[in-house]
């Protein structure tokens, strides 16, 4: 028995028009065999329909002209203008360019190891002459006549205008000249009280809650609580000026007039007078006056020298000594220090206030800490005296 | 005018350069690949610079890799190529455009117009058809429908007749499938 026909074989069939071979071999076969009599009923539904779906594609505007010379013509030219541009089709062409890596690498190691000798270079480049383009304005006499009477007219602005006396008058009208000194108008900084002093009787309590002493620049006797009734009355002083204003309370007993209790305690500190001090004065600094500080008066800090309060004086010097930083460098400078000279003619409280640095600054403190000063006097009495010493670094 | 002499040059002859040929094949293919292309994007204007820009690749195709055995069948593998770009591009493009086409003043449809929109409705399913199927397949059904024969479709393609008979069974059957597929079997 013949074999069945395949799918092409009766899509040829459909396909091929007259008597040809193979549409022979099909006519004889679908005599014969009933399934390929359905396969081919089946394929020319399909053609059938398919033909009449591309049949739509036909419309009528199939028939509208085509101008084939002219569009020729646009082909050529565009062609034409893409071929002057050689160099796109040496980008675009793959074959010419692209290299395989491994052929590349090999290369690159070849002309490592052992480079290619080259054939001499040939310059084949040749200077092309060009329009010459920076002497174009050159020649234009009218840009030039432009351009100097604009440059002119600026320069004599500058030159003729604004020096002209209007011109100076008026700025001088509007301009005031301001004195830069401008301490007359600041106004100046109360000055505050300075010293202090402090007492007690070593009690057990804090000092009691009273009324102030008075100042006085004497002190015959300091506030204390009266144990006993006195035989002789002395009315209780601390040094401090007389126009001190210390804070006051109307309680009947001495005592600290900012204290918390009113105990009859003299406090806790010692040497007479009363507070946690020391001293006979009242508070908790040291000496006759009252209040943190030391030396009398009032106020927690030191005296400065002038308005009754002497200037100390130095009594005995010693030289500082120079670093072997600054020796080497060959540095030399001023040293300022401040500086607090208490009661006894010692320095304390030094403050490098002008530093020269390459360890001169510990030098000066080191040689100020030796020195022996006349202290400060006020009302006959040393006190502490805020100074500034200078210390001088000379190589010679 | 020099242009144009060149252009009426005759074709054939040993003495013939290459773009001699380029013209030949330009002036023999030209408005067939454009009726072809026409029923494949259904926009005269188009078709036509779908056809020039496939020409002009064979241009540049020649000048890069030289002379092709088979230009016609580049050519037309090109342009179906081309045409099956530009009509899923055209898909994709608002309906408007392709309204405005058919209704404007320079319109070549003439009739009754509920006639010509469904026939302009059919034919956009079948180039979505078309779209859809694989580009060897679109190019045969469309170089058939347009009237190729067999042989020039093989030539074409580059295949024997036997192999063409299957693609062309193959692609008859795929385009009913998927025309079923995409808008059922009343037709």
């Amino acid at each position: 028995m013949m074999a069945c026909l395949r799918q092409s074989d009766l899509q040829g069939y459909l396909e091929e028009s007259g008597p040809s071979p193979l549409r022979l071999k099909v006519e004889g076969h679908l005599v014969s065999c009933a399934r390929c009599r359905a396969s081919f009923d089946r394929v020319v539904a399909t053609h059938q329909r398919v033909n009449a779906w591309l049949s739509e594609l036909a419309s009528p505007a199939d028939s509208i002209p085509v101008d084939t010379r002219g569009a020729l013509a646009q082909v050529l030219n565009r062609a034409r203008i893409h071929a002057a541009d050689g160099h796109l089709d040496r980008l675009l062409a793959p074959a010419a360019v692209e290299i395989p890596w491994y052929v590349s690498l090999y290369g690159s190691l070849r002309d490592l190891i052992r480079p290619r000798s080259l054939p001499p270079l040939q310059l084949t480049s040749r200077p092309v002459a060009v329009k010459e383009i920076w002497g174009m304005y050159a020649r234009d006499s009218r840009s030039r006549f432009v351009s100097v009477g604009i440059h002119a007219a600026v320069f004599a602005l500058l030159m003729f205008g604004f020096a002209s006396p209007t011109v100076q008058r008026a700025i001088q009208r509007n301009f005031t000249m301001l004195d830069p000194n401008l301490k007359p108008f600041i106004p100046e900084k109360p000055k505050q009280n300075s010293g202090g002093g402090g007492g007690g009787a070593k009690e057990a309590l804090p000092v009691t809650k009273g009324q102030a002493p008075k100042p006085a620049l004497k002190q015959f006797t300091p506030p204390m609580v009266a144990q006993q009734p006195p035989k002789l009355a002395m009315t209780p002083t601390i040094i401090a000026p007389p126009d001190t204003v210390l804070p006051q309370n109307n309680l009947p007993n001495w005592g600290d007039p900012l204290g918390k209790f009113a105990n009859g305690s003299n406090g806790t500190g010692f040497g007479g007078g009363m507070g946690n001090g020391s001293g006979g004065g009242l508070g908790s600094g040291k000496g006759v006056g009252y209040g943190p500080g030391e030396g009398g008066g009032f106020g927690g800090g030191v005296y400065s020298v002038g308005g009754g309060v002497t200037q100390p004086a130095v009594i005995f010097k010693v030289d500082p000594e120079y670093s072997e930083e600054a020796r080497k460098a060959k540095y030399s400078g001023t040293v300022m220090l401040a500086v607090v000279v208490d009661a006894e003619g010692h320095a304390r409280d030094i403050h490098v206030v002008k530093s020269l640095g390459m360890g001169l600054d510990e030098k000066a403190v080191e040689a100020v800490q030796k020195w022996k000063f006349k202290p400060g006097m006020r009302s006959g009495q040393p006190v502490n005296v805020r100074a500034t010493i200078e210390v001088n670094f000379r190589l010679l | 005018m020099q242009q144009s002499q060149e252009l009426l040059l005759p074709i054939t002859g040993p003495e013939l350069t290459s773009d001699h040929v380029f013209e030949g094949l330009f002036l023999e293919h030209y408005p067939r690949l454009v009726k072809t292309l026409l029923r494949l994007v259904g926009n005269p204007g188009q078709a036509e610079e779908l056809a020039a820009d496939a020409f002009y690749r064979l241009h540049r195709h020649r000048d890069i890799h030289g002379p092709d055995e088979n230009p016609a069948g580049w050519l037309y593998r090109t342009a179906m190529n081309l045409g099956l770009d530009a009509l899923r591009s055209n898909a994709r493009r608002s309906r408007r455009e392709e309204r405005a086409y058919r209704e404007g003043p320079g319109s070549q449809i003439a009739g009754n117009p509920l006639y010509e929109l469904l026939a302009e409705e059919q034919r956009e399913r079948v180039r979505t058809v078309i779209s859809h199927l694989k580009p060897v397949q679109g190019q045969v059904l469309l170089m058939a429908g347009s009237g190729f024969a067999c042989k020039e479709i093989a030539a074409v393609l580059g295949v024997k007749s036997d192999s063409l008979y299957v693609l062309m069974s193959r692609a008859r059957a795929q385009f009913e499938r998927e025309y079923v597929k995409l808008y059922g079997r009343e037709q």
